[in-house]
Order: structure tokens, then C-alpha cells, then sequence
């Protein structure tokens, strides 16, 4: 029951979430124009009028119900489909991504945690340190420049960096992604897991010889994995927007390219004209990035639900 | 020895010696002069950006400014702006936080603010907000900018200082402090506000280093403080940066990355220098306040 509850909650969020987007999307998008004498451009004012505003976003509703879904962008072609291909790419590049770096992320925090007693534990803690610290913004284009210098050089095999095309720009675009949520969820694996050292159903599991990796595995792990799901909206929200940054870096024609074309009217403008966003557009890519997010926090709820029991799910909030 | 603190902070002291001193060393062009083509050693001409050579160390900019004396001058303005950002953040947060752990009502607020916000992917919010007319025609459109992004995270940081104020109030010596009859204010002056500095303090260093990102991030997508429309081919206007701060050098870098990647690698040293910077001291600061207090308990 908690947990249905919970879910119910999530939905309505989103909907409120996805609502308030919508009223940005159809803002009254009315400017006046100041022009000099030879026509340039000399300012502009630009008025709010509640009305037009709910008119707007009336007139969008209207719309939805009239053509029955999104309509079409040019005749022929639907908006759903065209949005619907973009958000397919992106989609493969944002679910191995997250799944990867849940995966890896634990795993490196337990190569850590094993390592920290050693002499190398600057290849598990530092490694680990150096990543949360840099910007990955500087590892990818550090990697991105660095790969075309040594193909140049003849020193490395060619890797497309570039399109959304090929299998390799998908596979490199997941691993940009992946950078930073690995090296986070490393460290707070690594950190719950020091938590739940010494505790005495550590000492008793020892005690019955169980091997140190099932111990470290099923017992310590499972306790520890609802203080690293908790993570899960963090990192989802961080592969979301980084994902913007990585699209535009090897210009992978994904959602959020489309999104981009769709309301990237604020950097230029033609005097007379109202600019104006692709609202349509920008609607679809808004349901598909936040979906993502509703879906990635209800399945965090499930495997949390699966690892706790709801007795004790209180006590984890 | 504290290393990360020792490190972190001279880089942060570096970095504030250059933002004062970068226009009166000689080597920086502090008039930013910009050369529109020049002569090539072998005969003819070519344009900016010039590769890095002895009159440029680290090359030019597309307009042929140099970019060392560039990077010096634009190091002032990159903190001020981040600084700027993080202040109003606290003006916000600080006052929610408060609010909301003595009464019910602020407390249902910053929960609806932070879900809200745990909805939105940061860049997704400010590239449909910055878009409206609202603020690209507004005057004070970089005023506008700095709300944005200091409100953004006004929930979350409202937040961490919000549960942190729960879990000392679970401790046994405020309890005493009841006890003994103090006032609210007294109780907040000297029984919440010792253990909540260090806290703020390490927390505001590392959202120092989150805002630098972010504002980097939006450099990469073309999103700038402050512009210019500037007449295009076919009449229409672009906006186009005018501020000096760094996450400009990424501006048209899917074109720059191929010819002339010294203007997107001088940007990306110094943004992550300064990261790296920010994350070092907030650790440093942690571990120097942990082992202060933690002793003495």
C-alpha cells in the first residue's frame, strides 16, 4: 500500500511538473520592435497579458483534441513520428548509460572499499577522487581532441565522433555519459559500505565462516543498497543534462537536439516578427525527458521495495 | 596535513592574486586588441584565430584577441559572476530553511519546490526559461540570468541545510538547552548556529564549484550572460556574447573543436582548474572541521 502511494504521488508530480512546462512553452510570445531610421534594430519591450497567455495555452488543447494527437509538422509528416526517431536515439544512449553506470559504480566503489587497506589505494580512492573532482566537461573534450590528434598522427584507429549514425558515436556517447554517475555512485557505495563495517551481523556471518565475497555481496551490499538508490534521481537528472551537452558535442541528432531546434528561438530574431518556440515540439520532447525521470524514480522504488522490507521503509526516509 | 585544503586554497589564492593583478602584468594586452588578419612569415595573409605562436602563447580568439591576456582578464569576472550566483542562492535558501523548520507552511513549500525541481533536468529548465522573450529583449537580462540560476537550486541547498538543523535537533545537549529555558533566538545563536557554520561554509564552496559547472555547461549549448543582437546575412539578429567570462570560449565549439582546439582546451583547463579548485577546498574544509570537532566530542 506504501508503496502504491507513493507511485500515485510520483504521477501527480509529474503532472504538475509537466503542466508548469507548459505554461513556459506557450508564454504570449507578442514584442514590440523599436527600428532606427535605416530599419536596424534598436530595442524591444515585450508586455505580458495574462489572457493571451491562457488563451494560448486553451488554443494548444484545442489543438491536441482536434487533430487527435500532435498533427503534422509538414503535410505528410507527423510531429509524433519525428519526435517519436529522436527520442528512440537518445533513449539508447540514456537507459545503457544509467544501467551501466549503476553497475559499475557499485562495483568500483567495492574495488575501493577493498582497496583502501593497501598500498595501491590510490588506483581505488584517488581514481575515484580525481573524477568527482574534475569536471567531466574536461575529460570529454580533453578525450574528444586527444583521439583526433593520435588519428592523425597515425597512432589510433579511426572512431566516429561524430553524427548519430554509427555504432561507435552511440558507444562513445555512452561512455561520456557514464563518467561521472560511476565515479559518484563509487563513492557512495564506498562510503555505506565503511558504514555498515563492524556492525554484528558482520561479525556473525565471519563467525559461521561464511567467505569474505558472499559476506561483502549479499549481506553488507544489500544493506547498503537503499542509501545508493536513494542516488537515483540525482543521477538521472545528471545524465538528462549532461545528455544535452554530449549531443551537441558530437552532434548526435537526438531529443535533445530536437528540443534545442525546437526553442532555441532566444538567440536570434527578425525584426517584425514575433519569435516564437515550435511549442509542439517542444511538448513532446518535455513528456519524453520527463518521463524518463518518473520512470527511473518508480523503478528505483520497486528494487528498493524488493531490498526493504515495508516495515522498515519509514525508517529509510 | 590537511593536503586537499592546502592545495585547494592556494589555487583559489592564485586565482584571486590574477583577477586583481592580470592587467597590470606585462605580458597581458589589457585593451584586448583585436587584429583582424596579419601577415604569415612566408608571404600572404591569414585570419584569426591564430594558432598559439610567440606573439600569442596560447593563440587567439576569432577575432583575433589574445587569448593568455583574454583568460588573465576574464578570471575577475568568472568569480565574481559564480560568487554573485552562490550569495543570492544563500539569501534564498538560508531564510527558507529556517522558515520551513519552525513552521509547517514553509516546510510544505520547500518540499513542493525541491519535487518540482527533482522533475526538471537543471540545462532542459534554463534552455525553455531563458528562451522567453521575458528576458532575452529584458534590460537586465544578465540580472535575470543570475536569478535563474541561483533559484534553481534554492530547494535542494534549503533542503540540506533544513535536515541538518533536524538531526541536531535530536541531540541530547539542545534538549538541555530547552530544558534550561532558553530563548528561540538564544537557542539558534548558541546551540544551532555553531554546528551549522561549518557546514554552510563547506557547503557554499561546493556549490561554488556546481554553479562554475553548470554556467560551463551552458557556455558548450551557446547560452550566454550577456549579448548583443548582432545583424546577420538575410536580416535576422543573433544574440552574441559579449562578456569576457570563460564558458565563452566554447562558443561555436562543435566548429572550433576540429580546427582550432586551443580555444576549447584554454577554456576547459581553466574551468576545470577552478573546479577542481573549489572541490579540493570544500573536502580539505570537511575533513578540517571533522577532525576539530570530533576530537573534542
Amino acid at each position: 500500500m506504501v508503496y502504491f502511494k507513493k507511485a500515485v504521488e510520483q504521477f501527480v508530480l509529474w503532472l504538475i511538473c509537466v503542466f508548469f512546462f507548459i505554461a513556459i512553452l506557450f508564454l504570449p510570445y507578442t514584442t514590440k520592435y523599436e527600428v532606427g531610421q535605416g530599419g536596424q534594430f534598436e530595442s524591444a519591450t515585450y508586455e505580458y497579458k495574462v489572457d493571451r497567455h491562457i488563451a494560448n495555452i486553451k488554443g494548444f488543447f484545442a489543438y491536441v483534441k482536434e487533430n487527435k494527437g500532435l498533427g503534422e509538422s509538414h503535410p505528410g509528416q507527423l510531429y509524433s513520428e519525428k519526435i517519436m526517431s529522436k527520442a528512440w536515439k537518445s533513449l539508447l544512449l540514456i537507459v545503457p548509460a544509467l544501467i551501466l553506470a549503476f553497475i559499475f559504480g557499485v562495483l568500483k566503489g567495492i574495488f575501493d572499499f577493498q582497496m583502501q587497506k593497501r598500498r595501491l589505494n590510490f588506483l581505488g580512492n584517488g581514481t575515484t577522487w580525481l573524477f568527482i573532482s574534475m569536471p567531466d566537461l574536461f575529460f570529454i573534450i580533453i578525450t574528444q581532441i586527444g583521439l583526433m590528434y593520435l588519428y592523425e598522427k597515425g597512432l589510433f584507429f579511426h572512431v566516429a565522433l561524430f553524427g548519430s549514425d554509427k555504432l561507435e558515436t552511440y558507444v562513445v556517447c555512452i561512455l561520456f555519459l557514464m563518467i561521472y554517475p560511476v565515479f559518484y555512485l563509487a563513492n557512495i557505495t564506498n562510503v555505506s559500505l565503511r558504514e555498515q563495517e563492524g556492525n554484528d551481523y558482520i561479525r556473525t556471518a565471519i563467525s559461521k565462516g561464511t567467505s569474505g565475497m558472499k559476506i561483502l555481496f549479499i549481506h553488507i551490499l544489500k544493506n547498503s543498497l537503499p542509501k545508493i538508490l536513494a542516488h537515483a534521481n540525482t543521477i538521472t537528472l545528471y545524465v538528462l543534462s549532461n545528455l544535452f551537452i554530449v549531443e551537441k558535442l558530437t552532434d548526435f541528432k537526438g531529443a535533445a537536439n530536437g528540443l534545442f531546434q525546437a526553442v532555441f528561438s532566444g538567440t536570434s530574431f527578425n525584426i517584425g516578427l514575433d519569435i516564437g518556440v515550435d511549442g509542439v515540439s517542444a511538448f513532446g520532447y518535455t513528456i519524453f525527458f520527463t518521463l524518463i525521470i518518473l520512470v527511473s524514480n518508480l523503478v528505483a522504488q520497486i528494487f528498493r521495495s524488493i531490498v526493504i522490507p515495508a516495515s522498515q521503509e519509514l525508517d529509510h526516509e | 596535513m590537511n593536503k586537499s585544503l592546502t592545495i585547494g586554497l592556494l589555487i583559489l589564492s592564485l586565482l584571486l592574486v590574477i583577477s586583481f593583478t592580470a592587467p597590470y602584468l606585462p605580458f597581458v594586452d589589457s585593451s584586448l586588441k583585436e587584429q583582424v588578419m596579419r601577415q604569415k612569415e612566408g608571404g600572404g595573409y591569414e585570419l584569426p584565430p591564430f594558432a598559439p605562436s610567440k606573439e600569442y602563447p596560447l593563440g587567439s580568439d576569432a577575432n583575433g584577441v589574445d587569448l593568455l591576456s583574454k583568460v588573465l582578464l576574464g578570471t575577475k569576472e568568472t568569480l565574481l559572476t559564480i560568487l554573485a550566483i552562490a550569495l543570492i542562492r544563500y539569501v534564498f535558501a538560508i531564510p527558507l530553511a529556517l522558515a520551513s523548520f519552525y513552521s509547517r507552511f514553509f516546510h510544505k513549500i520547500l518540499i513542493v519546490w525541491n519535487r518540482l525541481f527533482s522533475f526538471m533536468p537543471p540545462i532542459f529548465f534554463i534552455i525553455l526559461i531563458v528562451g522567453t522573450p521575458f528576458i532575452v529583449f529584458s534590460d537586465n537580462r544578465f540580472l535575470w540570468f543570475m536569478m535563474v540560476l541561483a533559484l534553481l537550486e534554492v530547494g535542494r541547498v534549503a533542503d540540506i541545510f533544513y535536515q541538518g538543523m533536524q538531526d541536531i535537533k535530536k541531540k541530547p545537549y539542545v534538549e538541555a538547552g530547552i530544558v534550561a529555558g532558553s530563548s528561540a533566538l538564544t537557542m539558534m545563536r548558541n546551540y544551532y548556529w555553531p554546528p551549522l557554520r561549518p557546514f554552510l561554509i563547506v557547503q557554499f564552496f561546493s556549490d561554488l564549484g556546481r554553479i562554475l559547472f553548470l554556467i560551463g555547461q551552458l557556455g558548450i549549448v551557446e547560452i550566454f550572460f550577456s549579448v548583443e543582437f548582432v545583424s546577420q546575412l538575410g536580416g535576422a539578429y543573433k544574440a552574441m556574447n559579449t562578456s569576457n567570462i570563460w564558458p565563452t570560449y566554447y562558443a561555436n565549439i562543435t566548429k572550433h573543436i576540429w580546427s582550432d582546439p586551443w580555444l576549447p582546451i584554454t577554456g576547459t583547463v581553466a574551468i576545470g582548474i577552478t573546479i577542481f579548485a573549489f572541490s579540493l577546498t570544500s573536502n580539505g574544509l570537511q575533513q578540517y572541521f571533522d577532525r576539530k570537532y570530533k576530537r573534542a566530542q
